[in-house]
């Protein structure tokens, strides 16, 4: 050993000494410090930065999660789009193609003409079908949007090309040949009374000429949904002839970003208004007309305004005309002009004769008017004849009334109402052949429309003086209030995927328990590198360094392991990303459906994630050192890195414990007395409370009983801690309880973790829905309906009456005991949980409140079905929808309005006035019929179906429903089923919020291991003291053993006791599906995993020579 | 003696019983003083309070009653970085262990001190004292050698330069030679004699070893909470 130096040693140089100091020299500072301390003490430093490293990467991973999917959808969106940039769509009439040509120039830009038709498309053989397909008529333009090369290029009639959604689900190949059904587009709107035939469609027979994919612009769409949909290409020429539409088209796309309304103003005719003109040389009259035979509300105001002589036609078809006991049968009557008063009519000479009539007798008429679901009521009307009129031919009068004006015998009337063919005799046919349909009475204009009149019109044709410049109607016309509308498509799509279900706030909140049991590690293992460097801070203290310089220091050190840690964690987010984006492909494939999945990253969401990491892990790490340096300079020179019970710890500082400091004394019976007081009072709430306002009473109770049960644990362990508590030292199993209390913020911390994950575990399995649960139970989300069905073309009769069912060949017998609650649908996008986007325009449907009112169906969250028939003052749509609806996929609250634009061209609000569970009706909003065919009559008839059926029928019913409707192409299934593809999208979020904080589980056992290995390695002299004084080695691990499976015992009881009381009413309701099994396997796992880990850091700490250890105290 | 650098006047302590029972008194009534430049060892048995009295000379801890005063500053006037202060500048610390960084070698441990102190002490002289100081205990030729690569001595003789460094008043020496073999002590004792000499830094050496306090010119004994004078 060296001996003191003598006072006479030579003096040294600075320089020296500097070089001798390395790269210290006179240059140290506190970083240096600080770096030499990161260097020193690498081994538990790495600890901390592997829990900063985990925990950066599942924070920047969910992030990136999020934008990932954002980037997914928005590829899909663009890959739907192509080049598209605005699109009109007419849902209901046709326009123009040449439109197309003549908008291109004037906006310097590709526009396409499309025809886009609903269809069902089948294998010849019936072996396959694809009900909810689209057909659409296109030509090389359209490829050019889609920037992709022209697949029908020189294709035939007969050849298609369908997209890799089609060929996917019909299973067929190039070559192969299929048939689509297409409703055959009526002249006007099928609910119109004498609109035609109800159930024509085309059929084609296509063969498959290629399979378009997304990079040949297969995924084409217009609804901002993430699913592909399936869809058959064909040559636009060929689908206008197989309609008998020549030259028209019902949708435009253009990649035209300028005012393209402006130069659809300037370009369109009165043909794409859906309008004609004819000249009347007989009566020296021009006569403006529609093909629809109704001209619309928005064009009869101004078009009567172009002339002051402009006069209303409006002309209908009555079933009788009766004068005392003689009656003509199917007659038309014009109704013009006001010469005559509302109650009188005047009679051509032919139907005077017919009839007997003469000049002031009373003559009555009988005609249909349509009623809800195309029901046919009788009208009629008495009316005094006014006048006798010669007979002179003029059947310009007669609209084109589809099935009657281009037939040429009565015998072939079809006008999609009842006809007695016996009724017509010789005389009537005669009539028809010499006269066609020039009308056999007149009255007057107010007295017609009061009785013909109806929501599509009250005019069939407007008649002008023959010189009226027709011409100069169409700019007093506004296009939109036509429907003809350009829609920022791209625009739409883009917000639609921008404003998506945001994963990465999501993946946060599934990951929110990994990430905190990764930060309390990341604490503990620096809580565990300063206890071991008590002196250190107690020498900085007593060599006069303050407080906050020891803080700031200890602080720098854990803020370069909190950066080193986030870069590290940037980078494996990489891999956690990646990890999740396959579980969301593959096992989680639930929670997004058929979207594509890709890795994207945007650098703001990597700062963000970095920065939060940062922040979370510098807040740990800085409460980990604050606590540190309360302790006092001489207590923490003895190294000791035993806890200070407050009383102790006034003392040793000299202070008076303030009321603050005796209450943290206690502070865990505080907040266990607080925690169980809350508890008792949210169940005395929750227990008479509704199904929902129980369970979330219970999960709450649940919660703060997770609270106080960690407050009473807290209390008794300062209670084993304190010296009263001695006795209990009394037996071995006695000290090792003692021990547990040595380290009271270690053994909390694990109980905590532990205790939270088992409570979010079991809690959050409590919410997995089963919907075959009670699903014939009218508050069920399936309202107690055994089958749900949607239709791909529009039914038109109501098939509980034995007319509507004729019409599909169904018999009284095949409906026995079931009833059908029919629903309009107006196509929007899925505002359900299956699509991501956020939709722009939901779907609606159209119900009639009170069938469901008085069926009592569905559950509802707030409001009820009467609201639906209210109307508010502002003019807005009474709305309601089901809770994923409203508020997940459309972000709204009750009392919240929402902007559509109607099919006259309105805007209109739509204002949400309840709020249903969550239900088969997911994924739209419901108003009420009433209102849907006031604002969307385009969407005629109906599209969707409750069905509710005996149990025991319900197959066979589905099944004879679906033969029955092939050609609407229905598609039935259980209502149960419907709703479970709903929940099958929140019961994988739970599953992976379960899989989440399962491995926050396993981090959080690690942590029991490093706190076990902790404590004993600190305590070697101690127990190797045991060990000289007799205890065998095997006493020595039950010690152990017996303290930190308390730990375990008491995280594992406090955790469970307050799941199961949250958890409580669903299990009693039995209405959730429990995994028990899995949950039971879980925590078994759990308990076994940290008993086994106990044993393992046990053994190997108490491994060696021991005893060494006591010569080293 | 001249005007007293430190004077204890009538100074008690006492811990809260951590059952919560009577408070443990270690300290009744213990007086001091101290001027510039001297030496006292104080002696007494293990358990007789030594410890909490350096404590409170090195103005770690604070008397329950009674004033402790350095330089004429009474210390429970001062706030929490006016004592740290007065540790930094007035005060030197030697502890039984020798408490030396482990992740800093000799030299830097030896600054540590320095890297609190105001920007006007931290010169170049400061650093020339440093390396002087360091050669004085024979220690020139460790300064790049880590504490683990120090003998118990050495170390101890590196924590006696650090207590020098910032040049205190007053050097506060609690047991340094407890850990020591018998030549180390030795050697280590007549260390603190000549420094006290050469730096005129007043000692306060406490001690069990009555060898060790008999070459202090003035000896005082622990003894029922008071200070006993052993040897004028």
């Amino acid at each position: 050993m060296q001996s003191a130096p003598s006072s006479h040693t030579s003096k040294l140089e600075v320089s020296a000494a500097s070089r001798a100091g390395g790269a210290a020299g006179g240059n140290f500072s506190p970083w240096l410090l600080v770096l030499r301390s990161l260097r020193f003490y690498w081994r538990t430093h790495l600890g901390v930065l592997l829990g900063v490293t985990v925990a950066g990467a599942i924070l920047t991973g969910a992030l990136v999660v999020g934008d990932s999917i954002r980037a997914s959808l928005r590829h899909a969106a663009l890959a739907r789009l192509g080049d598209t940039q605005l699109a009109l769509a007419l849902p209901d009439r046709f326009f123009r193609a040449a439109l197309a040509d003549e908008l291109q120039p004037d906006l310097h830009a590709t526009v396409a003409p499309l025809l886009l038709l609903r269809g069902a498309a089948t294998l010849p053989d019936g072996s396959a079908r694809v009900n909810a397909a689209q057909v659409v008529g296109v030509e090389e333009r359209f490829w050019r949007l889609g920037g992709a090369s022209n697949l029908l290029a020189g294709a035939a009639d007969d050849e298609a090309v369908i997209n890799a959604r089609l060929a996917e689900q019909l299973g067929v190949g190039t070559g192969e040949t299929i048939v689509v059904r297409v409703e055959q587009p009526a002249l006007i709107s099928r609910d119109v009374p004498l609109s035609g035939r109800s159930d024509l469609n085309v059929a084609l027979r296509v063969r498959v000429r290629a399979i378009a994919g997304d990079a040949a612009f297969g995924r084409f769409g217009l609804r901002a949904d993430q699913a592909s949909p399936a869809s058959l290409f064909v040559p636009l020429a060929a689908l206008q002839a197989q309609l008998k539409r020549a030259g028209q088209a019902n949708v435009l796309l253009t990649d035209a970003t300028g005012d393209a309304d402006a130069a659809l103003r300037r370009h369109w005719q009165l043909a794409d208004a859906g309008l004609e003109t004819r000249a009347l040389p007989e009566s020296r009259t021009l006569e403006l007309r529609t093909p629809q035979v109704f001209l619309a509300p928005a064009v009869t105001a101004p078009a009567l305004a172009l002339a002051s002589n402009a006069a209303g036609v409006l002309t209908y078809f009555v079933n009788e005309l009766r004068c005392g006991e003689k009656s003509t049968p199917y007659s038309f009557i014009t109704a013009t002009g006001s010469a005559q008063r509302d109650d009188e009519i005047t009679l051509n000479a032919w139907l005077a004769e017919d009839l007997g009539a003469k000049i002031g007798d009373e003559v009555q008429l009988a005609f249909f008017v349509i009623g809800e679901r195309r029901e046919l009521r009788e009208g009629s009307a008495s009316l005094r004849v006014r006048a006798i009129v010669p007979l002179t031919k003029d059947d310009s009068w007669m609209p084109a009334f589809p099935g009657l004006a281009e037939v040429h015998n009565c015998g072939d009337w079809q006008p999609g109402i009842p006809i007695d063919h016996a009724r017509l005799r010789p005389k009537d046919e005669k009539y028809w052949d010499d006269y066609r349909g020039t009308p056999k009475a007149f009255i007057s204009l107010a007295a017609g429309q009061k009785l013909f009149g109806n929501r599509f019109g009250k005019l069939t044709s407007i008649r002008y003086p023959a010189d009226t410049d027709v011409a100069a109607l169409l700019p007093r016309l506004e296009p939109a209030a036509l429907g003809l509308r350009f829609v920022p498509a791209r625009a739409q799509a883009l917000a639609a995927s921008g404003e998506s279900m945001d994963f990465g706030q999501l993946f946060i909140g599934f990951s929110f328990f990994l990430i905190v049991a990764a930060l309390l590690l990341t604490a503990m293992l620096f809580a565990f590198n300063l206890e071991q460097r008590h002196a250190e801070v107690g020498l900085l203290r007593a060599l006069g360094w303050r407080r906050a310089q020891i803080r700031r220091l200890l602080w720098g050190e854990g803020l370069v392991l909190a950066a080193f840690g986030t870069l590290a964690g940037l980078a494996l987010g990489v891999v956690y990303t990646r990890l999740t984006l396959l579980g969301l492909a593959t096992i989680w494939r639930g929670a997004t459906g058929a979207l594509a999945l890709g890795y994207h990253a945007e650098p703001l969401t990597l700062a963000l994630g970095a920065g939060l990491n940062l922040l979370a892990a510098g807040l740990a790490l800085a409460m980990v050192q604050r606590g540190q340096s309360k302790r006092a300079p001489a207590s923490l020179l003895s190294g000791s890195s035993e806890e200070i019970p407050s009383s102790l710890r006034c003392s040793m500082l000299n202070v008076r414990c303030s009321m603050f400091a005796r209450l943290r004394r206690h502070i865990g019976l505080v907040i266990g007395f607080f925690g169980l007081l809350i508890a008792i009072a949210l169940l005395a709430t929750g227990r008479h409370g509704q199904d929902q306002q129980a369970a979330e009473a219970f999960f709450g109770a649940g919660a703060c009983l997770l609270l106080a049960g960690i407050g009473f644990c807290q209390s008794l362990l300062a209670k084993l801690a304190s010296a009263g508590a001695a006795s209990a030292a009394g037996t071995l199993a006695g000290v090792g309880l003692r021990n547990a209390a040595r380290r009271r913020r270690r053994s909390l911390t694990v109980i905590g973790v532990l205790a939270s994950g088992v409570f979010l575990l079991v809690a959050v399995s409590a919410f997995h829905q089963d919907a075959r649960q009670g699903a014939l139970a009218r508050h069920s989300g399936t309202g107690g309906f055994a089958l749900f069905a949607q239709s791909t073309l529009p039914v038109y009769d109501d098939l509980n009456t034995a007319a509507g069912q004729a019409v599909f060949g169904l018999t009284a017998g095949d409906l026995a005991g079931a009833a059908v609650v029919p629903l309009r649908l107006r196509e929007g996008d899925d505002a359900s949980c299956l699509n991501l986007n956020r939709a722009q325009q939901p779907r609606l449907y159209g119900v009639q409140p009170r069938e469901l009112e008085r069926r009592g169906a569905f559950a509802f969250l707030s409001g009820a079905w009467p609201l639906l028939e209210q109307m508010a003052a502002d003019g807005a749509i009474p709305a309601i929808g089901d809770e994923p609806t409203v508020t997940w996929a459309l972000g709204k609250k009750v009392g919240d309005v929402l902007l559509l634009t109607d099919d006259h061209g309105q805007a209109v609000k739509l204002r949400i006035v309840g709020k249903l569970a969550s239900s088969v009706l997911q994924g739209g909003l419901l108003i009420s019929e009433k209102h849907f065919i006031a604002h969307f009559p385009a969407s005629a008839g109906y599209r969707a179906f409750l069905i509710e059926a005996p149990s025991p029928r319900v197959p066979e019913l589905a099944a004879t429903l679906t033969r029955a409707l092939q050609d609407r192409g229905l598609e039935i299934v259980p209502a149960w089923r419907r709703l479970a593809d709903f929940m099958a999208v929140e019961n994988t979020y739970l599953g992976i919020f379960q899989v989440l904080g399962g491995l926050g589980l396993v981090l959080g056992s690690l942590g029991l291991a490093l706190v076990v290995l902790r404590n004993v390695l600190e305590r070697r002299g101690e127990l190797a003291l045991l060990l000289a004084l007799g205890f065998r080695r095997r006493a020595l691990q039950r010690l152990v053993l017996a303290e930190h499976w308390l730990l375990i015992c008491l995280g594992l009881a406090v955790g469970l006791g307050a799941a199961l009381l949250a958890v409580w009413p669903a299990w009693r309701a039995g209405q959730n599906a429990v995994p028990w099994g899995l949950l039971g396997g879980t925590l078994g796992a759990l308990a076994a995993g940290g008993l086994l880990w106990t044993w393992l850091a046990a053994r190997a700490a108490l491994r060696g020579r021991l005893l060494s250890a006591l010569r080293n105290e | 003696m001249n005007h007293p650098l430190l004077v204890l006047d009538h100074v008690q302590k006492a811990y809260a019983a951590p059952d919560g029972g009577a408070p443990v008194t270690v300290l009744t009534d213990a007086c001091l003083q101290l001027a510039a430049g001297e030496a006292v060892a104080i002696i007494g048995p293990s358990g007789s309070g030594k410890s909490t009295l350096l404590n409170i000379l090195g103005a770690l801890d604070l008397p329950s009653a009674g004033r402790a005063l350095i330089a004429g500053r009474d210390l429970a006037t001062l706030g929490e970085n006016e004592l740290a202060a007065l540790r930094n500048r007035e005060l030197g610390f030697i502890f039984q262990q020798h408490h030396l960084l482990p992740q800093c070698t000799v030299w830097e441990n030896v600054l540590v001190p320095t890297l609190t102190a105001p920007r006007e002490l931290r010169t170049p002289a400061a650093l020339a004292r440093a390396e002087r100081l360091l050669a004085r205990v024979g220690l020139q030729a460790r300064l790049a050698h880590r504490p683990g690569q120090l003998s118990g001595g050495e170390c101890q003789r590196v924590a006696v330069v650090r207590a020098l460094v910032n040049q205190p008043r007053l050097l506060l020496a609690d047991e340094p030679t407890g850990s020591l073999d018998h030549a180390n002590a030795q050697g280590l004792g007549q260390l603190l004699l000549e420094l006290n000499r050469e730096e005129g830094v007043a000692l306060v050496l406490v001690t069990h070893s009555r060898e060790l306090a008999a070459r202090l010119p003035r000896v005082l004994e622990l003894r029922d909470g008071a200070l006993h004078g052993v040897l004028e």
